[in-house]
């Protein structure tokens, strides 16, 4: 009975591919609950990739090692016990298990893949993973994040704020940002460092470091008038001697030399 | 299969002509008689016991006789015996067959019987055979017996032993008939005194060509294992039985949901067989223990326990 072990396969065949499409979507819609989770409070978005594979893994390995006959009969009782039967007994080959399969053949026609699917509820997981990726690529646009760091500080502030005056609090409120002198942190909180999910490698040289800023003095004026230093001095430009031609040097020496005089 | 539903279905309405009610009851000895097996038949004195079995007979076109078993019958009663006869002035032993010597049997009243006689009677059942002597014969197949007992008045008899009693694959309860079948029953027989006739509708061929078909009904796997943990079941729970039931039970009840299924027209056995040929498999394999009886729990009780706990 050839045609019986083809039912069988395209039973176990169809129904893998049904228990991998619900494992991928589920799997998905964890990835996506735990990406926007994530990326709420902060933490390494790509994590969520490790809970959606692993249950991809098992449930669709749990799901194909499981025998989908039962699942046939339950949804059509007219196959029920008929199917496992037949298919215990595929190698036995007599009249009565010949006429069962005939009549499995005959009667797994009626059996419409789209039963095995929960529309609804696919509907429903299809939806809402779309409403994850808007909410996912909305919080990125607006950087909705959950910063403990600044709640703790904020807590802070509201607690000096009922000891001190309003003054003082904001003062602090400044040296947050900016940074204190006493504080490391010079170039301010390092979140404002982010750019999207990754953190920016980047070092900021301080340009002329071998200047002492301590050493440095108001400039000094200095006079000239009577007594040049050592350092000013007239020098011939090597242009006159490069250009003006030997036999005429002498010319142009008396040239100016009159001129002195004149 | 639908072509043998449709046999039974008119088996059923010709025997109703004769016996009112109790199709459960005719439908077991079916049942039997396709497992090519031998059933017990216990009930109170005038439901329709006998009449049930030889009108059987006269359906299925066999050859049957009736041992009304008494203390003092010999197992020569039931096997037969030589007897001398003379032919032209030479005389020589003859062998005269005993009434086992039928297709169907029905030995009624069996715990009236000696054990000696029980037990002649039990080799024809299990080997479908017959020894006399230093000779053995060989059976006309099909050959059933079908033993009925009494449940009342117990004094001066020899109740069948549990060795003996596990031969039988069927233990058939007949119950009293309902308020309907009881007047159906006078209107039928405090009337007329004419006897009711019934064709036959089936024939030796068409029982063995049967039987090999029960045999070949095919049964899932996880059918067969209830099978088993039903069987087990009753040997691992010491609170209500004191003795369970031996593998021949299983092998039975596997034959016996076989032959139900095809009686239903099914070319597949189904756990509603398991189920219902539970309590006839099992009722004379069991043995319940005192405390179970202290709580007045019948066999059937127990094995409707066990159906229940096992999955």
């Amino acid at each position: 009975m050839k045609k019986f072990n083809n039912v069988l396969k395209e039973i176990n065949f169809t129904f893998n591919n049904i228990i991998l499409f619900s494992s991928f979507l589920n799997a998905f819609l964890i990835f996506l609950v735990l990406y926007l989770l994530l990326s709420f409070f902060n933490f390494y978005q790509t994590y969520s990739l490790i809970p959606a594979a692993l249950y991809f893994i098992i449930f669709s390995y749990k799901g194909i090692r499981k025998k989908h006959l039962r699942d046939v009969e339950k949804k059509y009782s007219l196959l029920n016990e008929r199917l496992r039967t037949a298919a215990d007994n595929i190698k036995m080959e007599n009249p009565v298990v010949d006429e069962l399969k005939s009549d499995i053949i005959r009667d797994i026609k009626k059996v419409e893949v789209t039963s095995f699917f929960n529309q609804k509820k696919m509907s429903y997981k299809i939806l809402l993973s779309i409403i994850l990726c808007f909410l996912i690529i909305f919080s990125v646009r607006f950087d909705l994040s959950f910063n403990f760091k600044n709640i703790a500080d904020n807590a802070i502030d509201f607690v000096y704020g009922l000891g001190g005056n309003e003054s003082d609090a904001g003062k602090r409120g400044l040296e947050r940002i900016v940074g204190s002198g006493e504080s490391e942190s010079v170039f301010g909180d390092a979140y404002l460092a982010q750019m999207g999910d990754e953190n920016i490698d980047m070092i900021i040289k301080q340009a002329g470091y071998e200047i002492n800023l301590n050493e440095v003095k108001e400039p000094e004026r200095k006079d000239f008038e009577e007594l040049f230093p050592d350092e000013v001095f007239i020098a011939t430009a090597d242009v006159y001697e490069e250009k003006i031609k030997e036999e005429e040097q002498e010319l142009v020496k008396t040239y100016f030399l009159k001129l002195a005089k004149g | 299969m639908e072509k043998y539903k449709e046999t039974f279905d008119s088996l059923y309405k010709e025997i109703g002509k004769i016996v009112v009610g109790q199709k459960e009851v005719v439908e077991q000895i079916i049942i039997t008689i396709l497992c090519d097996a031998n059933a017990l038949l216990e009930g109170y004195p005038g439901l329709a016991k006998t009449l049930a079995i030889k009108t059987m007979a006269q359906l299925m076109d066999l050859k049957f006789s009736r041992i009304q078993n008494t203390p003092d019958l010999m197992p020569s009663d039931i096997t037969g015996t030589y007897i001398i006869e003379e032919t032209s002035g030479k005389r020589n032993f003859k062998f005269q067959p005993g009434p086992v010597f039928a297709n169907i049997v029905l030995a009624d009243e069996i715990n009236r019987a000696t054990p000696k006689t029980q037990s002649a009677l039990l080799e024809a059942m299990q080997e479908k055979q017959v020894t006399v002597g230093n000779t053995t014969f060989r059976l006309d197949m099909p050959f059933f017996v079908l033993a009925t007992q009494n449940p009342i008045e117990q004094e001066g008899t020899y109740p069948l032993p549990e060795a003996q009693a596990d031969r039988f694959l069927l233990k058939i309860k007949i119950g009293y008939p309902s308020y309907d079948e009881e007047v159906e029953i006078v209107n039928k027989y405090a009337f007329e005194l004419k006897e009711q006739k019934v064709r036959a509708l089936l024939n030796k061929a068409h029982l063995m060509h049967m039987q090999t078909l029960v045999r070949q009904v095919p049964i899932a796997n996880d059918l067969k294992h209830r099978i088993v943990n039903i069987v087990t079941e009753t040997r691992k729970r010491p609170d209500i039985i004191e003795y369970g039931a031996s593998p021949r039970a299983s092998i039975g009840l596997v034959l016996a949901s076989k032959a139900r299924a095809v009686v239903k027209g099914r070319n597949y056995v189904s756990k509603e067989d398991i189920d219902a040929m539970a309590y006839p498999i099992l009722r004379h394999r069991i043995i319940l223990n005192f405390e179970a009886e202290r709580k007045g729990m019948s066999t059937d009780d127990a094995i409707k326990e066990l159906l229940s706990k096992v999955k």
